[in-house]
């Protein structure tokens, strides 16, 4: 496939993105109740959602027509590196679900090893050393010293281990 | 401190019967009230080496030091006093620009949009030994630059604003629909791609509790979204999270080149020397013109003004055939129109309410929480603003006027911080980022900023809503979308929704209140916002069909 057939098929998929999304949002737009003003609450989210339809509708046009614009150079996702992106979602999605079920100080300790993996780190003991010592700081610094709700862990409570960082009690 | 306001008071004598010229007393007194509080100063300090080093690294930038910053200086505001944390953040947004030059001159990668243009004549001199020249070149014309924009900044804004504070609903709406289509027809290479940037963060700003009647709208079930999705996930999202898939993705390793290579041919290699700075002051005059011009637009930022001064300088050059070998001039034309762009951003922020560029969005946060509400009023000299110097533990009331000058001072000062350290530190700065392991890097940033994200308001959902944010960020990019349009409408929008209802309630004529040159017996400037709008909107359609129809030919 050619650079140009890869830009409007993108372009196509960007057009269908936009117009998916100011759909979902008049949607949207309507579970707002109206009030008796003459311009109500619902008015501006309806407005700007017929926008981005109309907007991804003059996308999808200009593609079928092969215009894509005035392109930059590395548009697309040619050059992208889908694993890569991936890998740093899930180390995002560790992040919130390790929050989740255990806690602050635990999600820190194994996001950042995975983030060192994800980044190409083999080096043992930076990985084991580095996530430790960046749990203590961040426990200290978030929860300790700016007083942050640490929650806890919906299966696992860590606290009672962790709270000697942070001198609650 | 009570000292310092007797000085104010003695100086209001001097300059009461100066007219125009009483700036300079506001002026005055803002060193006064800056200089009184130690922690401001070390903060300003402290912010012209974070700035440097942030905006020196490739692909992170001044707005993302800030986003990751905001939750924890909110969080820490009343302990390091009411000025240290804005003058922080507004110090780093100006030290940040001029250090994305350091990783265009040593790199050929630029550490910012803004310094794009400097690596064209940047990087050769770095590679004819003459590195130290470049950054000095570069360092020289920034601070010019700079201390230009906070003058026309200074004098513009409080000129601007005596002005604005008459206007009414149906101006301020216009005015923000002016912005919307000026920021979503200029901010990006494609018109409608930047329109839809715009609408995009829109409707992501009108989620939550409405303006009007307290009811919430498109929350789709879930209640974090009630008090409205918060802005530092989602600064931290575009800015930050997508930057490290980019990184991730490239597995980036900078390379810099040895300065020390040739520079010893030359005697004259490693300083900007005098005749130079004497051949390049028009220049970096003009090019500041550029720039404090481009940055009073809102939307049209330091990327926009450094192709625009290099390409105008260009042309008027007499060895315009050096350009682009390594030249002096192409350093010092883009350097100080973007660093020119700084001050003036502020301008739209300060006297219509609207944040002209990112960092200008981000720092509306700092300015409510110190109980300032961003627009003309900030000049007046009624409002009355709670002032706490951390040093002496006390509590004082200053008015925003005052406070606001203290933020300039704090500009000038941090101007002057941050050439000195660049002068003779940034080839330091930039052999310390060479000698950064990337693979350890990017991993640091991406977890302090999902704590940030996650301290912004203690909430798991917001930590998600950046990594939405992160990928949706990096589609963005890819696609040729604009996250500064997005951010900056996601800031804007329920203050317009608010100014159209506002306008609609007191119209009797509908919408044609918008459209007409009077409302409540009273001048309107509605009317003339618009046609600007859509002339700027006109414009950019014809230059660009025009490059096309050039191409073509």
């Amino acid at each position: 496939m050619g650079t140009h057939d890869h830009k409007v098929k993108v372009e196509y998929g960007v057009s269908a993105v936009v117009l998916l999304v100011g759909l979902f949002f008049i949607f949207q737009s309507f579970t707002i109740e109206t009030s008796r003003e003459a311009v109500g609450p619902r008015t501006m989210p309806l407005i700007i959602s017929v926008a981005l339809v109309l907007s991804g509708l003059w996308l999808g046009l200009r593609a079928f027509r092969g215009k894509t614009g005035e392109l930059k150079h590395g548009y697309g996702f040619l050059d992208s590196d889908m694993r890569r992106i991936f890998l740093i979602v899930g180390c995002g999605a560790i992040f919130v679900a390790l929050f989740w079920a255990f806690g602050y100080f635990t999600a820190l300790i194994f996001t950042l090893v995975a983030m060192l993996a994800t980044f190409g780190v083999r080096n043992w003991v930076a990985m084991i050393v580095g996530p430790i010592v960046l749990a203590f700081a961040f426990q200290w610094l978030f929860m300790g010293v700016m007083l942050l709700n640490d929650p806890k862990g919906a299966l696992v409570d860590m606290r009672p281990y962790t709270n000697w960082i942070t001198g609650a009690q | 401190m009570n000292q310092q306001s007797n000085l104010c008071a003695n100086l209001e004598l001097w300059f009461e019967n100066l007219g125009f010229l009483s700036i300079f007393y506001d002026i005055s007194c803002g060193f006064i009230i800056l200089f009184a509080d130690p922690f401001a100063i070390f903060f300003v300090l402290l912010a012209a080496i974070v700035g440097i080093v942030f905006g020196a690294l490739p692909g992170l930038t001044a707005a993302a030091a800030i986003a990751m910053m905001l939750p924890i200086l909110i969080a820490y505001n009343d302990q390091i006093g009411a000025l240290a944390g804005l003058v922080f953040l507004y110090v780093i947004g100006k030290s940040g620009r001029y250090g994305g030059s350091i990783a265009a001159i040593l790199f050929n990668t630029p550490g910012t949009a803004a310094s794009a243009a400097t690596m064209q004549d940047g990087y050769p001199m770095t590679q004819q030994g003459k590195a130290g020249k470049a950054l000095k070149t570069a360092t020289v014309a920034s601070a010019y630059g700079d201390y230009f924009g906070e003058i026309v900044l200074i004098f513009g804004a409080v000129a601007i604003a005596t002005f604005t504070r008459k206007f009414g609903p149906p101006e301020n709406f216009a005015i923000y629909l002016m912005a919307f289509v000026v920021i979503g027809s200029v901010v990006s290479d494609s018109i409608i791609k930047g329109i839809i940037s715009t609408l995009f963060g829109a409707i992501v700003g009108l989620i939550g509790e409405d303006v009007i009647t307290g009811q919430f709208k498109m929350t789709m079930g879930i209640d974090e979204l009630e008090s409205g999705m918060a802005l530092v996930p989602l600064l931290i999202g575009v800015f930050v999270i997508s930057e490290v898939i980019i990184q991730a993705e490239k597995a980036a390793k900078v390379k810099m080149i040895d300065m020390d290579d040739k520079g010893d041919l030359d005697p004259n290699a490693h300083y900007f020397t005098w005749p130079e700075f004497k051949r390049c002051i028009p220049l970096m005059f003009r090019s500041s013109i550029y720039g404090s011009l481009i940055g009073m637009m809102p939307g049209l930022g330091s990327s926009v003004a450094c192709f625009v001064a290099y390409g105008e300088e260009k042309r008027r050059a007499k060895n315009k055939k050096d350009w682009g070998t390594g030249v002096v001039e192409g350093i010092a034309a883009p350097e100080s129109a973007n660093n020119a762009v700084s001050g003036p951003s502020m301008i739209p922020l300060l006297t219509l309410g609207i944040p002209g560029s990112t960092i200008a969005a981000v720092l509306i946060g700092m300015f409510l929480v110190n109980g300032l509400q961003p627009g003309p009023t900030i000049f007046s000299e009624d409002n009355m603003v709670q002032y706490f110097v951390p040093s002496t533990r006390d509590f004082f009331e200053i008015t925003s006027r005052e406070y606001i000058f203290a933020v300039f001072a704090a500009g000038l000062v941090g101007i002057a911080a941050y050439a000195l350290i660049g002068y003779f530190g940034a080839p330091l700065v930039g052999r310390m980022i060479s000698l950064l392991p990337t693979q350890y890097l990017y991993p640091f940033i991406f977890m302090t900023a999902l704590a940030a994200s996650y301290s912004s308001r203690a909430s798991i959902w917001d930590v998600g809503f950046a990594l939405l944010f992160g990928v949706i960020g990096y589609a963005m990019r890819r696609t040729n979308f604009s996250a500064a349009a997005f951010i900056i409408a996601f800031v804007l929008t329920s203050s317009m929704e608010e100014a159209f209802r506002q306008s609609m309630i007191i119209s009797d004529s509908g919408a044609w209140v918008f459209l007409s040159f009077e409302y409540q017996g009273k001048f309107s400037y509605a009317p003339i916002f618009l046609i600007i709008g859509a002339l700027v909107v006109l414009f950019r359609a014809w230059s660009s069909y025009k490059a096309k129809d050039t191409e073509g030919a």
